[in-house]
């Protein structure tokens, strides 16, 4: 073993012994009515080299990303900060991260009806359509605000918001000002003859628009760019219905490959649940409604709005392999899920219950026209295309069914099984050309023993077969846990269909995990696949690696 | 509960926020600028350096060539491009692709400046956030940022090609124009024009995906002197000084000397921000 492994156990088990002393000081203390709070976290890897699984070289030996907040109120009156450190970014993440700074801090206040917040912030519109900032470290996302935020509540039941500012461009701002505002109105504690009414309505409404100075000598750019949208939802008893319609006006972007078309978005979902049953119905239709603050950014880069996935996120690791990526660009899409359960003491539901899930969504191209005989479709400096609301159109990019069984045999055995049929279109998804359609089979087994003493063994069996890509994949994975402290695992995936013998990979991890409070230390080694990973429709390449992971997580 | 002069205290300037936020700028055909007006030459200018990370195999890449080629026609001689053909993209496999564009510079460019997605370039290698990869889409406004700036260096270059060897010999002179503490480096790449070759390329008007004659305008077949080229000064430099270089070159078998050219730049050493450029078609 070399020098540097050996230097990550000796950071690991320092950081063990750290976490058995809880902290003695207790932050109320430091001023009464006080209140201090956040967390940390730090994620280390020691790579080494796999021309094999194709990880690619890492100079540096090992990585790490980290971060750590911390926030103080005090009467209405709340400061915070996170400081973050890439030394250097881990693989997968944009090496633009390199560094260390604060890039997110912000001071808040309240009285009456006002909320003041200076600095950064995330917010969200409605369902997100037009704006929407957050942070997915998973995914490397982060578009905070950097600027104000009011928030006027004149009467109960109506809520007004105002935002300006630029958005996080990893230790830098983005080039753009984005400018919001947005009302929602409930109108059951705003109507008096409502007040009673089983019927539950609200409504809401919000228009952003963006500033990019227009230094373009191609084009003559939209230097100003705005979107507005209008919601309505709707409640009774068990119906629950909402919607929202999103309009943008020619934004012309990397995204769309500059064309000048209009941007259309609409949402709509709808559930019904009564004791044992659900029903819940989405469907959307994203027609060229990538906004972002700087209409040369791609990637994950400055996205001011987000579009809402109607695909089921899978959490499994090989029916996760084909995640769905929301495409801004064009799509239609529908999800259904029916899900019940079968009582006990019955031949189907055993004797303590059992609950199905039955999933299904589609997402689907736009019909598109040309605007003219002689300009092809999507052609840069023009409309770009003419579009039928509601006209699918010829290529379809993603399907999924898929059922969950879950069920409890006895006291000390419950087990999932699932199946799923996925069909993925790795041309549009990823953004090949020449990629075969994938079609795959998925079958998962979940089984948990719960033993004396707090102890449990779980263990999944998973299994995905497919004629593209890869072909068949394995998977097994063992865990003994011993609630609430220690956790370790055993797992592997193995690409035994691969066409190429060479490429019959196993991806074994060992890994283990001790938690204590707020505290969480957690070591693994193993290799880990070329993959994508997707966080409600966002995605992020993750390059194949081989090496030690240490996680250290504290939160107070 | 509501009353009406509440409503009016809320909506009124509701309303008015609500106008406010959206202001927006619809704009009407033409979309695009007439494509005039920037072509001057003669006198010492600033030219600008695009170099463009490419590969034959890189469906999106011809994206990337009409991007550069209509700077080009908008910028004429003072827009000097240089396609870089490296990675994954530019590998050598079965027929059609089994013609070999890269070269050890482009292999070096590639690795150093960490190149990862394609087509992508650098607009006198100037760093935008940290990085000076910037996407098609952006180089012209980096360009018409840089393009206007008074010159700090004036390149002559004088080549002579001897055919039957094969050798072609460069001097170059660099006149400083302006007084400087930095440190400089002087690069010279060897290109070709007019390799017709097929490209895959990401368009429904080519069902099959490959253009079998495609032209490939502007290939770097060679570092002249090295990839990084040398430096020019250990002290300031003063207004008025002049640096000269000579190198000689051959021509590999398979190079069409007509359609080659010397692209000869000068860039700070520390910052590798390219800060004036000459291309010289061989006589």
């Amino acid at each position: 073993m070399n020098k540097a492994v050996r230097k990550l156990f000796a950071i690991a088990f320092a950081f063990a012994f750290f976490l058995t002393s809880p902290p003695t000081l207790k932050s109320q203390e430091l001023l009464p009515g006080g209140r201090i709070w956040g967390n940390f976290q730090l994620e280390a890897q020691y790579y080494f080299s796999d021309s094999l699984i194709g990880a690619p070289e890492v100079p540096e030996k090992i990585l790490m990303n980290g971060f750590g907040n911390l926030n103080f109120s005090y009467q209405g009156f709340t400061v915070g900060m996170r400081y973050e450190s890439y030394q250097n970014p881990l693989l997968g993440y944009d090496p633009r991260y390199q560094g260390s700074g604060i890039p997110y801090r912000f001071a808040s206040f309240s009285q009456e009806n006002l909320e003041v917040t200076l600095g950064n912030f995330y917010e969200q519109f409605g369902s997100g359509m037009v704006f929407r900032t957050y942070e997915e470290r998973d995914l490397g996302v982060d578009n905070a605000m950097d600027g104000l935020k009011l928030v006027y509540r004149p009467v109960d039941g109506v809520s007004m918001r105002g935002i300006i500012g630029r958005q996080r461009l990893f230790f830098d701002t983005g080039p753009g000002i984005v400018r919001g505002f947005d009302a929602q109105v409930d109108l059951n504690s705003v109507v008096p003859s409502l007040v009673e009414s089983q019927n539950q309505w609200s409504f809401g409404g919000s228009a952003v628009s963006k500033f990019q100075r227009d230094q373009n000598p191609l084009y003559n750019l939209p230097e100003n760019v705005a979107a507005f949208s209008g919601r309505l939802n709707f409640s009774r008893g068990a119906v629950s219905i909402s919607s929202e319609y999103a309009h943008k006006i020619n934004d012309p972007s990397a995204e769309n490959n500059f064309i000048y078309k209009d941007g259309h978005a609409l949402l709509l979902n709808a559930s019904y649940a009564v004791s044992g049953a659900g029903l819940l119905l989405s469907a959307k239709r994203i027609d060229n409604m990538g906004f972002r603050s700087d209409r040369n950014a791609t990637g994950n880069d400055l996205n001011i709005n987000y579009l809402p996935p109607t695909t089921r996120q899978h959490l499994y690791s090989l029916s996760g392999m084909y995640p769905y990526a929301t495409q801004p660009t064009g799509e239609i899409g529908f999800m259904g899920e029916l899900n019940f359960s079968l009582p006990r003491e019955t031949p189907l539901g055993g004797p303590f219950g059992t609950s199905v899930t039955i999933n299904y969504s589609l997402a689907n191209s736009l019909h598109k026209e040309r605007v003219h005989d002689t300009i092809p479709v999507g052609q840069r400096g023009t409309k770009g295309y003419r579009s039928d609301f509601f006209r699918l159109g010829d290529e379809k990019f993603f399907e999924d069914i898929n059922i969950e069984i879950n069920r409890r045999f006895s006291r000390t055995l419950r087990a999932l099984f699932s199946y799923a049929y996925i069909t993925y279109n790795q041309n549009v998804i990823e953004g090949y050309v020449d990629k075969e359609m994938v079609y795959a089979h998925i079958l998962i087994a979940d089984v948990t023993h719960r033993l004396p003493q707090r102890r449990s063994i779980r263990w999944e069996l998973q299994h995905l077969s497919t004629r593209q890509d890869n072909q068949n994949w394995a998977m097994a994975m063992l865990e003994y846990s011993i609630a609430p402290r220690w956790f370790f695992a055993v797992s592997n995936q193995y690409n035994y269909g691969n066409d190429d013998r060479d490429l019959r990979i196993h991806y074994y991890t060992l890994s283990g995990g001790y938690s204590r409070g707020g505290n969480r230390i957690s070591l693994s080694y193993g290799k880990q696949r070329e993959g994508i990973i997707c966080v409600g429709g966002v995605c992020r390449q993750v390059p194949a690696s081989n090496g030690f992971t240490l996680n250290v997580s504290s939160s107070f | 509960m509501l009353t009406l002069k509440k409503i009016r205290n809320f909506l009124l300037p509701g309303l008015f926020l609500f106008l406010f936020f959206a202001g927006c700028d619809k704009i009407e055909p033409p979309y695009m600028t007439d494509h005039t007006g920037h072509n001057g030459a003669g006198e010492v200018t600033r030219k600008v350096l695009l170099e463009e990370f490419t590969g034959h195999q890189c469906p999106n890449c011809p994206a990337g060539h009409q991007m550069a080629k209509e700077l080009k026609t908008l910028y004429g001689e003072r827009l000097v491009i240089v396609s870089i053909h490296a990675g994954w993209f530019a590998r050598v496999s079965e027929p059609p692709f089994d013609y070999d564009f890269t070269s050890p510079a482009g292999d070096e460019l590639n690795t150093h400046f960490g190149v990862e997605l394609y087509p992508i370039g650098m607009v006198n290698r100037k760093s935008e956030s940290g990085s000076p990869l910037i996407g098609p889409t952006a180089w012209a406004e980096v360009v018409s940022q840089i393009i206007d700036l008074d010159p700090d260096f004036h390149i002559e270059l004088s080549l002579n090609y001897l055919p039957e060897e094969r050798k072609l010999e460069v001097n170059a002179d660099i006149h400083a124009l302006t007084a400087s503490p930095n440190q400089y480096s002087f690069s010279a790449f060897l290109t070709e024009d007019g390799i017709i070759s097929p490209q895959k390329i990401n368009d429904p008007d080519y069902p099959s995906g490959v253009i079998e004659d495609y032209e490939h305008n502007h290939v770097l077949r060679k570092g002249i002197n090295g990839t990084w080229g040398e430096t020019l000064n250990d002290i300031a430099i003063q207004t008025g000084d002049v640096f000269s270089r000579s190198y000689s070159v051959n021509l590999d078998t398979d190079w069409i000397a007509e359609n080659c050219n010397v692209v000869a730049f000068v860039y700070d050493s520390t910052t590798r921000e390219v800060v004036q450029v000459e291309k010289m078609a061989l006589p």
